[in-house]
């Protein structure tokens, strides 16, 4: 199935919010300007989408991929992200403050100037994956790998974390 | 919808049929600066179809000065020095103090149809919290209505609880941002009939924004502040909406990390100004108001209670709501 997700969110009525979890695929698309908390969404494949002043705070995103994504000030506030794949997304200027990721993966991707704060990951693998200008403080992690020089590394602490993930050189 | 687009100062002095919103655009200058135009050129269709942002069923467009070079609308360079703000002194805010006579008829020359209402430019706070998702839209609510039907929710379960208009709105309120949504509506709702139930009094949002937990409360029990989690049932979902419920996680597995974490995001926010002293002082309340069956009620709390013990720690600090 390959729906458009702007019809869908345009088809929404007041009070509804966006519950999707049937396998669609969304592909090349440009989302703009548009308040979807408290979304429910699993089993979606995002591929090549742009999402630009997107407010999914308070959502729940399961066996989700976000495939060559781009996320410019986008927020994730207290959403729960499980068993999801960022691939080779950016994100740029977003919230991610308190989010809880698990059993999930960021692959290639890129975090700029993006707020972190207190999010959780708990069974997570970053590969190739760097924090730029962004704010960790506070981040809890819990059996968290890491992909380095051809091993994983297992992170213990927020200092460990820091040193591998984080380019404070910009 | 909108889209953005950057103009120069000279085209936007010019730009007398434009109307300014409620929209804010932030520059790391501080000039935050956001038009909105009634009806389309076609130079600016233009522009905006050279960047893919154009398109047939767009009806508004929001134009965005910036008083500098300018790099694209999503390519402002960051700068957080304070002293480079405002350089040349603070923008002035056009249509401040003006007073215009309401239209009428002049020389005969009939009624003069309404022009575009242009109101003041606004500045906001550039700090970096304030920059998240400043310009995302902002969902609106009844809260008259939602205060309304809470009240009597409340009253159906049995409850006493004297809460105003004004203090639901406060508690509504997200105060990281400090305008109401969807999620802090969840937790005011959650917060006040925990209330009502004598788990603490006086729940009010955090003074402290950096201490970033869901509200603070009195408690005789010594607990300073509440962190709400909220379950979504996902088979009520499957049976109403037809969603494949194999796509999400079982309730208690979600259960069993939510017990999990929560001894350590207990310790999250201790020692912070007007935070919580020890994780003890941090109350953690599991709504299960939407979760229907109450069989999955039960095994949830379980699960909940386990990841917490199998944490170690004591489960003192754990309430739920809604279980029956």
């Amino acid at each position: 199935m390959n729906n458009n997700l702007q019809s869908i969110i345009g088809n929404l009525e007041k009070g509804d919010k966006l519950e999707l979890g049937n396998n669609e695929k969304f592909s090349n698309e440009i989302l703009l300007n548009q308040s979807l908390q408290c979304s429910v969404l699993g089993g979606i494949n995002f591929v090549n989408l742009t999402f630009k002043n997107i407010d999914f705070t308070g959502s729940f995103f399961s066996k989700t991929i976000f495939e060559n994504c781009r996320f410019s000030n986008v927020i994730f506030r207290k959403s729960e992200f499980w068993s999801c794949t960022f691939l080779e997304c950016q994100m740029t200027e977003s919230n991610l403050t308190r989010a809880e990721f698990n059993s999930s993966t960021f692959k290639n991707c890129e975090f700029l100037n993006s707020n972190l704060r207190a999010s959780n990951f708990m069974d997570f693998e970053f590969r190739e994956t760097i924090f730029k200008n962004s704010n960790l403080d506070l981040i809890l992690v819990e059996d968290v790998k890491v992909w380095k020089s051809k091993k994983w590394i297992e992170i213990k602490d927020f200092s460990n974390f820091e040193k591998l993930l984080i380019d404070n050189e910009l | 919808m909108a889209h953005e687009r950057v103009i120069s100062n000279h085209e936007l002095n010019s730009l007398e049929d434009f109307n300014t919103s409620d929209r804010i655009i932030e520059t790391e200058t501080g000039t935050i600066l956001a038009l909105q135009q009634k009806n389309h050129d076609s130079s600016l269709n233009e522009i905006l179809s050279n960047h893919n942002l154009w398109s047939n069923d767009t009806d508004e467009v929001t134009v965005v000065k910036y008083d500098k070079i300018f790099p694209g609308a999503d390519g402002f360079p960051l700068n957080n020095n304070p002293r480079r703000r405002h350089q040349f002194g603070r923008p002035r805010m056009r249509g401040t103090g003006i007073n215009a006579d309401p239209l009428q008829n002049i020389q005969g020359l009939g009624n003069i149809p309404e022009g575009p209402k242009v109101r003041p430019f606004r500045e906001v706070n550039t700090s970096r919290d304030a920059r998240r998702g400043t310009q995302c839209p902002t969902p609106k609510f009844d809260m008259q209505k939602q205060h309304e039907n809470f009240m009597q929710k409340i009253s159906e379960k049995g409850y006493k609880l004297e809460c105003s208009q004004e203090r639901f709105n406060e508690l509504s309120t997200n105060p990281q941002t400090d305008s109401l949504d969807e999620k802090s509506l969840i937790e005011a709702k959650g917060g006040l009939q925990g209330e009502a139930q004598g788990m603490y009094k006086n729940i009010r949002r955090p003074g402290n924004k950096a201490v970033d937990l869901d509200f603070e409360i009195d408690s005789s029990k010594g607990y300073t502040h509440v962190d709400y989690k909220t379950p979504v049932d996902f088979q009520d979902l499957a049976d109403k909406k037809g969603i494949d419920v194999s796509n999400f996680p079982s309730l208690q597995t979600v259960a069993y990390n939510m017990g999990k974490k929560i001894p350590i995001q207990k310790e999250q926010f201790c020692g912070l100004t007007d935070g919580p002293k020890s994780p003890e002082n941090v109350l953690h309340v599991v709504n299960l108001d939407l979760i229907r069956n109450s069989n999955q009620k039960q095994n949830m709390m379980d699960s909940v209670l386990k990841g917490a013990e199998d944490k170690g720690v004591d489960i003192a600090g754990i309430y739920f709501l809604n279980y029956l």
